[in-house]
């Protein structure tokens, strides 16, 4: 009979007397069962604490990973951003087209070349985190 | 008084009226009481149990993300059910 059977049968026994009136009596290894189970009380209780703190620590190990997971993610879309910037500004410095002159006419003078006008503002917005 | 205390003093009375039963219903009610509470720490103790042995299971970490959210999965199972 398993531990979780006698109880419920303690039980049974126990509350069939309190029904029909009869003295409390329940078998003495019944009593001395019950008594050991109730002394078991204080040391699992300690035993329970010491595994859920265990298990606590573990709770904590995930939620900080978690955290840094979501920084080094916030860092690599922040990186990626950067990246992006820098290339859009290269490929325009890049073009040969900016840099030639004489190609286009206004009015009566010839155009400036676009990288004159353009005085390396596209970089420096580039480098200060501007598209 | 102190459930070590009361569980003493329910001891002495039965030693000492071994053959003249002297507990009284509120004492094997307390007993009753006990013996459901070990069983749901036993039941507690080993659901913490295997949780860490799952978690053991889990090492050597390789795939980190993926094992830390079934550290999370385990951890969040196993103290819930505690909760209940």
């Amino acid at each position: 009979m398993t531990d979780k059977e006698r109880l419920k049968e303690i039980k049974e026994i126990y509350r069939w007397a309190i029904e029909n009136s009869i003295a409390n009596r329940i078998a003495d290894s019944d009593i001395e069962w019950l008594i050991q189970q109730a002394e078991r009380v204080e040391k699992l209780e300690l035993e329970v604490n010491d595994w859920r703190a265990e298990v606590q620590k573990w709770q904590k190990f995930y939620e900080e990973s978690e955290e840094s997971h979501s920084e080094t993610k916030e860092l690599l879309y922040s990186t990626i951003s950067e990246i992006k910037r820098y290339k859009q500004a290269l490929e325009f410095y890049a073009d040969p087209m900016i840099w030639r002159e004489g190609n286009r006419i206004k009015g009566n003078t010839f155009e400036m070349p676009l990288a004159n006008n353009d005085n390396g503002h596209k970089a420096r917005k580039a480098l200060e985190g501007k598209e | 008084m102190t459930d070590k205390e009361r569980l003493e003093e329910i001891k002495e009375k039965y030693m000492e009226h071994e053959y003249d039963f002297n507990l009284i219903k509120n004492d094997i009610n307390w007993l009753i009481e006990q013996a459901k509470r070990v069983e749901k720490l036993e039941t507690q103790y080993e659901r913490y149990k295997q949780a860490l042995e799952e978690i053991r299971g889990l090492y050597p970490l390789r795939n980190v993300g993926y094992q830390v959210s079934e550290i999370r999965k385990i951890v969040i199972k196993a103290l819930e059910v505690t909760e209940k």
